[in-house]
């Protein structure tokens, strides 16, 4: 063993000390000095020469680092206490495996098993501290938990006895096994599901047990050798697939809902809701090509190319190692259009967080605090898009104390695929039989083991953190580059992602019936050897290799004919492939071990044998549940409050996330998300064009507000969903051609003691869904992909200790996608010319029930925005309209916090003041200023027109309730005057723009 | 008409590949993309282009350090095919982490006949952080042939190390010898005085660099991130030209080739 330290010379500015040191301040201590230094310990031996090769040629920068090669360099350095923090065995150490790569160049030489690079690091820390202090500093600055160990010791005892830092070799002294499971009593099989984290129910191992007693399948077992009690094997393999991961249990549920005294009985609320709307449009909608059932929804692009997207949440490993848990999400989401279709080629991802309130400080201890979190996911998500190469051009943060114990972490990935590649539809796959299975990409380790059945669990202590990962994204681009190669050279037949359940679901999945090409001789079955699986270490039992979701792995079937030449690309590209069995017509879920069964089941019963669950639900009004219009104070002083609303957390400025994501590589962006004349300002939606021989280009967005669930999910729902196409619209985008994907994060809906309103909350699940039916048809624009995500609850302990049980609220979030048909027609937020004339489109109403503006008073109310199709869709087609005619300087959607806020933020961006009278504002039943201002309303939008359109503007928007209110001024200042005709709000809109972007201004140097 | 043929690296995690390429082409070149893999197998051969371009990127995913794994995998495997390239007079550009692996290979700024000991560096931002975002660009006098005839620009740098550093001796060597291209400046086009006009911290303000012979250019922002009118920040309030301003050092290496080749 070796070891090479490398340290930046102390003399020059470091920000990472500086930022750590800010962090444990945030703790509550002082410290004076924080270094960093960085251990590459090489597990193999090489001669001191060429260790001091690599110490210069590789691992240190001579201008502005220092190393030691065999012996520690910290002793010279003033310090007290020194961290060591380092992987936990079986952590992915990515900079390792690289340096191990380089090694071999540098030195000619190869790694034999077992050898290996291993980093860790060292902090040094000076101040006036005691061990337990470094200890709290450690977890709560350096290391997290879930991944790594750290050992703290004193400068003292370092000089007086040394310290030898150890590597986290994984070793497994275990020789890998097959065991048999009985099925016994309706205890046993219950106390069998717990015992092995299965997440299965008593109805679900009953079947299972009835399913390996029938007389044909003891018949067919017997005579390759396997009794009738299940292998380790295949009860995992039945867990994954039947997990609520994989087969959204509750998603398709057979339904009792009441409401008002009547009830009515529901078939699955994904086949009546979603996939009924999605089916009814495709009828009609001859551009809908592929959706429901592939790893993402497809639609036509352009003359040339399809179009995939697929958003997926990434939950509860975020909330146990935020970094990892966003970064395996992003990473993990990407192999979703990877494996659409033939696969697609990468053209953008997008990311929501919602999480705690970032300064939260109440009782409720979490065991990361919200800030740590949010911080943690963004730079996840930093990492997996801008080192894949993929633009990350938009996103949204969601804050509310209901995410404190789970966050809610949206990672979208967006691609296109040739329509036509060597003569075939670009969406259509098929898995031949006599195919090979490979598996391509990362190597399989016990990380990621029930991940599937895991997230599907309430967050606690019982989680193994087996599913804790962390994400490769420079792994799976090299695997992306030599897809597409060979994709366009047509050397595969299928491919899958391999993700949740792991080769389990996976090549379960390409084994049935997968594929629409030629859905007769389609594989029906395969053999799959677990030993040729390619594996980090030894001691894997084969159900482990089956399961594990080890991270960076596709799927493929690759003709016997095609593999050579396969095999050959995948080298030059440095790209692990391994050919792992073979599809077949076998019918038959058949794994071996050196030649030993390990599975051997029915794939019918594997994929349809799960049985329906049954789930009540009982609607309560939001009267009926005491809520009512609240009695506000009349707003005093208009300035104070404006700015207030300006400075809340889920209004405020987000533009130091925006920019820490490469947002224009690949020479795409058209309409980035920060626009105006500074570029610091939220544009509604952002615009790519990912293919520069078009002028076709993506409107790209999304809708959320989980505050109006507490009144009706109906509502919350409706509104997301009009949020998500009002956004595209005021852009440039068309209600012609919008796709949506759907993702529900709910709080269980499964009964138990400490769930009473299982019923409740399983009714506002159906109520959501209702919803997303009504508003997907009526607006004509189909979710051609969806997740849910069914259990956001866990339980955390206050100052005390006690230990209470927190839900999200309900949280639906559609992320759009417009397409348009001329990208040079797009328009942006900002105002842009003094004499323009400010029209507001769209009425608002009484509607402050779950605003920003009734939460700044702790109230709720009642009256939730409502979304009138009809109003809608005529306005938002003449708003369409007039933009594609050129008629329009800017355009701006009212969202949170309303009229006001979006008033000040066209303004501010523009750089040009306002004169607005509210008097003029379309409305109904609103007499007074201070609702007109923070009503949220839904489908409304304020848009300036230069004086000389303002008559083609008027007759393109007849029949709609539009208002002229004011003109854009030349002088930096908002005015506004109120329904009396008073002035009550006159501002320098510089200052209105410091006060919104001050909260989260943390990116000054 | 004689053909410009411009080889633009990918693979190993660069990822701006298809943009720099589509630059070239809008430039007027023959443009070919090649994974390091194949001039290292012998597939493809450095010799048969005139052009080699280093894109943007996260190549070996900025482990150890940005550009460092690649910059070794270049010394080790292709040191001499790029000697052959250099003496032959043709041009090498080198974009963000193309920019930094050539700074770690010692390619730039290849004073003193050296282009294989790392003399400057590129550092973690003063910010701690990655970002992107536009900034200013004044072209300072130097022998750059891609810089040739541009007076200023506007381009977006993306990245986390980007803060050029070197010793006194060597910048006062860099600035004698005039091999400063580009420096951050102000909206004004004078010289960056703070945070964020320079986006990193960068060392008087230095943004790209060029060898002796001005055949050998590296920067850290993005040229090939405004080919088109639409790529700009701000073109839905601002008169600008059609065609990408960036477009201008692509279209000056070309006709370099073209007349000097």
């Amino acid at each position: 063993m070796h070891t090479i330290e490398v340290t930046f010379k102390t003399r020059l500015k470091n920000a990472f000390a500086e930022h750590k040191q800010r962090e444990i301040l945030d703790l509550g201590f002082q410290v004076k000095f924080v270094k960093e230094v960085t251990l590459y310990s090489i597990d193999k031996k090489f001669s001191k020469k060429d260790l001091n090769i690599l110490a210069q040629e590789l691992f240190s920068d001579p201008l502005i680092q220092e190393f030691s090669v065999d012996r520690s360099l910290i002793g010279k350095f003033s310090w007290d206490w020194l961290i060591h923090v380092k992987n936990l065995p079986g952590v992915k150490d990515n900079t390792g495996e690289r340096a191990q790569e380089a090694i071999q160049d540098i030195l000619h030489t190869k790694f034999n098993k077992g050898e290996a690079v291993y980093t860790s690091k060292y902090f040094l820390i000076k101040g006036c501290l005691n061990k337990p202090d470094v200890e709290k500093i450690a977890k709560g600055v350096f290391a997290y938990e879930s991944v790594e160990s750290w050992h703290v010791i004193d400068k003292k005892t370092y000089l007086e006895k040394g310290y030898m830092p150890e590597i986290p070799k994984v070793l497994i002294a275990h020789k890998p096994k097959i065991s048999k499971l009985e099925l016994g009593s309706v205890q046993e099989l219950l106390s069998l599901s717990k015992q092995k984290n299965l997440a299965l129910n008593i109805e679900e191992m009953q079947k299972i047990k009835e399913y390996f007693l029938r007389a044909d399948v003891i018949k067919n077992r017997k005579h390759i050798g396997l009794d009738n009690n299940p292998t380790d094997a295949e009860l995992e393999v039945l867990a994954q697939t039947w997990s609520e991961h994989c087969k959204h249990k509750i998603f398709n549920a057979y339904v009792e809902y009441t409401e008002g005294g009547k009830t009515k009985y529901i078939n699955s609320l994904f086949k009546t809701y979603i996939r009924a709307s999605t089916e009814k449009l495709k009828k009609k909608l001859k551009w809908m090509v592929s959706t429901l059932w592939d790893n993402s929804g497809v639609i036509e692009f352009n003359n040339n190319y399809l179009f995939a997207f697929k958003c997926e949440t990434h939950n509860s490993p975020s909330a146990k190692y935020p970094y990892g848990g966003a970064l395996t999400g992003i990473v993990g989401v990407y192999r979703d259009p990877m494996g659409t279709g033939k696969g697609c080629k990468l053209i953008y991802g997008t990311y929501g967080f919602c999480t705690g309130e970032p300064n939260y400080d109440g009782d409720l201890k979490p065991e990361i605090h919200p800030k740590r979190l949010l911080e943690g996911v963004r730079q996840g998500v930093q990492d997996g898009g801008n080192k894949h190469g993929v633009p990350t051009p938009y996103g949204i943060v969601f804050f509310d104390n209901g995410y404190l114990g789970k966050p809610a972490l949206y990672v979208l990935a967006a691609g296109l695929i040739p329509k036509i590649i060597n003569g075939e539809g670009g969406s259509e796959k098929q898995t031949d039989p006599g195919d090979l299975i490979i598996m391509c990409g990362g190597k399989v380790g016990i990380d990621g083991i029930h991940g599937a059945t895991e997230s599907s669990m309430e967050g606690g202590k019982h989680i193994t953190l087996g599913h804790v990962q962390m994400g490769d994204p420079y792994t799976q681009k090299k695997m992306h580059d030599f897809l597409s190669e060979a994709r366009d050279k047509n050397l595969y037949t299928c491919i899958q992602d391999c993700g949740a359940g792991g080769l389990s679901s996976s090549v379960g999945e390409m084994g049935y019936n997968f594929g629409r090409s030629k859905p007769k001789d389609v594989a029906k079955g395969f053999e799959l050897h677990l030993d040729k699986v390619p594996i980090k270490y030894k001691g894997l039992d084969p159900w482990q290799i089956l399961v594990s979701e080890s991270q960076e792995r596709m799927i493929l079937s690759v003709s016997p004919k095609k593999i050579k030449e396969f095999m050959a690309l995948a080298k030059r590209h440095e790209v692990e492939a391994t050919a792992i069995g073979t599809f077949n017509s076998s019918g038959k879920f058949h794994c071996l071990y050196n030649n030993k069964h390990v599975s051997f089941m029915d794939m019918e019963f594997v994929h349809e044998g799960v049985p329906q669950l049954r789930l009540e639900a009982q609607w309560l009004t939001p009267q009926s549940r005491g809520l009512s219009e609240p009695e506000i104070p009349k707003i005093k002083n208009h300035a104070k409050f404006f700015k207030k609303m300006l400075a809340r957390p889920n209004i405020s400025s987000k533009e130091y996330i925006v920019r820490q994501f490469d947002h224009e590589v690949q020479a795409t962006s058209v309409i980035k998300h920060l626009v105006g004349e500074e570029s610091d300002v939220h544009s509604d939606a952002v615009v790519i064009r990912p293919d520069f021989e078009s002028k076709k280009a993506i409107a790209i967005a999304s809708g959320i507000n989980p505050k109006y669930s507490p009144i009706d999910t109906y509502h919350m729902t409706a509104n997301a969903f009009d949020e998500a196409i009002r956004r595209i619209v005021a852009i440039g985008g068309n209600l012609k051609k919008i796709v949506l994907n759907d993702n529900f994060c709910w709080p269980s809906t499964l009964s138990g003691k400490d769930n009473p309103d299982a019923k409740y909350k399983m009714a506002q699940l159906v109520r959501a869904n209702q919803a997303l039916y009504d508003y997907t048809l009526a607006y004509g624009t189909p979710c051609i992909s969806g997740k849910d995500s069914m259990s956001m609850d866990t339980t955390i302990p206050d100052t005390h200790g006690k230990e209470h049980r927190i839900s999200s609220l309900p949280t639906v979030m559609f992320s759009s996608a417009g397409i348009i048909d001329n990208y040079k027609k797009c328009v942006t937020m900002d105002v842009k010319h003094p004499g323009d004339l400010v029209f507001v489109l769209g009425k608002t109403y009484d509607e402050c029930g779950g605003s920003e503006y009734y939460e700044m008073f702790g109230e709720i109310g009642l009256n939730v925005p409502i979304v009138r199709t009809k109003k809608a869709i005529k306005l938002y087609k003449a708003l369409s309209e007039v933009i594609e005619s050129g008629l329009v300087a800017s355009a701006h959607g009212c969202y949170k916090g309303g009229l006001g806020v979006a008033l000040a933020q066209i303004s501010f961006a523009g750089g040009y003041g306002l004169e607005i009278n509210l008097d003029f504002v379309p409305r109904e039943n609103v007499d007074n200023t201070d609702k007109l201002l923070y009503s949220e309303s839904a489908s409304r939008f304020i848009v300036t027109v230069p004086r000389k359109y303002e008559k083609e503007f008027r007759r393109i928007m007849k029949g709609n309730d539009i208002k002229l209110v004011g003109k854009v001024v030349g002088k930096k200042i908002l005015t506004l005057k109120g329904l009396k005709g008073q002035i009550i709000l006159k501002e320098n809109i510089e200052v209105l723009k410091r006060v919104w972007k001050e909260p989260f201004n943390t990116i000054k140097p | 008409m004689r053909k410009v043929k411009v080889l633009v690296l990918y693979g190993h995690g660069i990822n701006c590949d298809n943009e720099t390429k589509k630059a070239f082409e809008l430039a007027g070149a023959c443009v070919e993309k090649a994974h390091t893999n194949e001039l290292i197998e012998g597939s493809k051969k450095l010799d048969s282009y005139d052009i080699l371009a280093f894109p943007g990127g996260f190549s070996f995913g900025d482990d150890i350090a940005a550009g460092k794994i690649h910059a070794v995998k270049f010394k080790y495997k292709l040191k001499k095919n790029l000697l052959k390239f250099i003496s032959d007079k043709k041009l090498i550009i080198g974009i963000c982490n193309g920019f930094q692996i050539m700074v770690k290979l010692g390619f730039l700024p290849g004073i003193n006949d050296d282009y294989w000991t790392q003399k400057v560096t590129l550092a973690f931002n003063d910010s701690g952080k990655f970002e992107d975002r536009w900034i200013n660009l004044k072209v300072e006098k130097s022998p750059c042939v891609f810089t040739k005839g541009i007076k200023n620009l506007y381009l977006p740098i993306r990245h986390g190390e980007g803060k050029f550093y070197a010793e006194p001796k060597t910048l006062a060597k860099l600035k004698k010898e005039n091999l400063i291209v580009l420096r951050y400046a102000n909206p004004n086009g004078e010289k960056a005085s703070k945070y964020p006009h320079n986006p990193n911290g960068s060392l008087d303000n230095i943004a790209g660099i060029c060898d002796p012979s001005g055949r050998i250019f590296g920067l850290m922002p993005h040229p090939e991130a405004y080919i088109y009118r639409e790529n700009h920040p701000k073109h839905t309030r601002e008169t600008l030209p059609e065609k990408g301003v960036g477009l201008a050092i692509f279209e000056n290496a070309v006709k370099y080739v073209k007349e000097n080749l």
